[in-house]
């Protein structure tokens, strides 16, 4: 797997060669691409080799060498529970959901009960556009087959890799999961926004506990998935309406603590990848791109995308994930 | 060897809310959901083991994390 920042030229000599290829960039970079076994996804922000950077010139390019087969679709979202039926023997699968799509939301919900959706590693990333253009452009999905644009669906890349190869798909989140002296939040529903929470089991307006409290609204609420923490992050709070809205959904009868402040999240993500990163693909959370300063600054060695959301298996917020592929032999032996 | 249905350690995991550091992130989620399903319906145990023992056996990459269970 080869990850690289290409011009538009490279990466359309690349597709007419025949590359399997998923492609993140600007909307009229992608829309000029030749058809070919290729999903792309809008995206003007990236981390590269030098930092993290807003480029509408160059095409973030994930290609998969060693491919022995691929097959690109679009799903809708009705047909949305059917991403496992295209999984290919020792395959990876490569998902783009637009930020704001009904796909995104039912997903985002519905996703972790797809049947057979955990059978093999299924990567991605919501697209998105340039933050100073929310409202006024579609984040888009591409269809490299057919040159379709789309906002709204899922575009999805099954690759099939020769049985030498390993996957290795995980994240890394570089918030803490606040300790039992610290309040829990229980939700009564799933969904991209609550009013109401039980925090240590009373319950309570969420809106007024976060003002009351003073409660960071760029600090995640962090759930413990068997030892993976995961990351829901807070959008809006509307004291009006006592609504507050979150960038992925809380899941019911799931216990969320507010994450513990990152001082530097440049360091952190140097600490957290170690010597990690090269020839891997990773997306990693606009807000982390925000909130963390990461413009100019890299990631550890990881390179990909900034995201309107990250997926691993389902989706995540203010995470990086990463994805490996290597041969089974050097895996053994590191 | 993939342990059968009757393997005490699938009810185990599915009824406990043990971390599964060692584990395979696929394998972590998935017994997170399994375990808030069975918590709300605690008839369904015995299709939700089905269900990870499936997914067990579908994966390679899962069969040492049933360790962990």
């Amino acid at each position: 797997m080869r990850n690289e920042m290409l011009s538009p030229a490279e990466a359309a000599a690349k597709i007419e060669a025949g590359a399997v290829m998923v492609i993140a960039g600007d909307e009229a970079l992608l829309r000029a691409l030749p058809r070919g076994k290729w999903i792309g996804g809008t995206s003007v922000y990236f981390v590269t080799e030098a930092g993290g950077c807003v480029d509408r010139e160059r095409l973030f390019c994930t290609t998969f060498d060693s491919a022995t087969d691929a097959k690109v679709r679009h799903l809708d979202v009705e047909t949305l529970p059917a991403i496992a039926e295209g999984y290919l023997s020792n395959g990876v699968t490569f998902i783009m959901l637009p930020a704001f799509s009904l796909a995104h939301s039912e997903f985002a919900v519905a996703g972790s009960g797809f049947p057979g959706l955990f059978d093999q590693p299924l990567v991605g990333w919501v697209t998105g556009v340039h933050l100073d253009e929310i409202g006024k452009r579609s984040p888009l999905v591409i269809d490299g087959a057919t040159g379709a644009a789309q906002d709204e669906g899922a575009v999805l890349l099954h690759v099939a890799l020769p049985d030498s190869k390993t996957i290795n798909l995980d994240i890394l989140n570089i918030f803490s999961q606040g300790d039992a002296a610290e309040d829990s939040f229980l939700f009564d529903t799933d969904g991209f926004s609550a009013t109401t929470v039980k925090v240590n089991g009373v319950e309570r307006r969420f809106a007024e506990y976060i003002t009351e409290t003073g409660l960071d609204p760029q600090l995640p609420l962090v759930a413990n998935y068997a030892g993976a923490l995961i990351n829901v992050s807070i959008q809006s709070v509307d004291q009006a309406t006592g609504e507050v809205k979150f960038y992925a959904p809380v899941v019911h009868g799931v216990e969320y603590r507010q994450a513990r402040p990152v001082g530097n999240y440049v360091e952190a993500f140097a600490a957290g990848a170690g010597s990690a990163g090269e020839g891997e693909f990773s997306c990693n959370c606009i807000l982390n791109y925000l909130y963390g300063g990461l413009e100019g600054h890299k990631t550890g060695g990881y390179t990909g995308p900034v995201t309107f959301g990250e997926i691993a298996y389902i989706l995540l917020n203010q995470t990086m994930v990463h994805l490996d592929v290597a041969e089974a032999e050097a895996r053994a032996v590191a | 060897m993939i342990p059968d249905l009757s393997d005490p350690r699938w009810k185990r995991v599915l009824t406990s809310e043990s971390d599964l550091g060692s584990a395979s992130l696929a394998t972590r989620i998935l017994v997170t959901r399994l375990r808030r399903e069975v918590k709300v319906a605690p008839g369904s145990i015995g299709a939700k083991i089905g269900e990870l023992r499936d997914f067990v056996t579908k994966n390679g990459f899962a069969v040492a994390d049933v360790a962990a269970f």
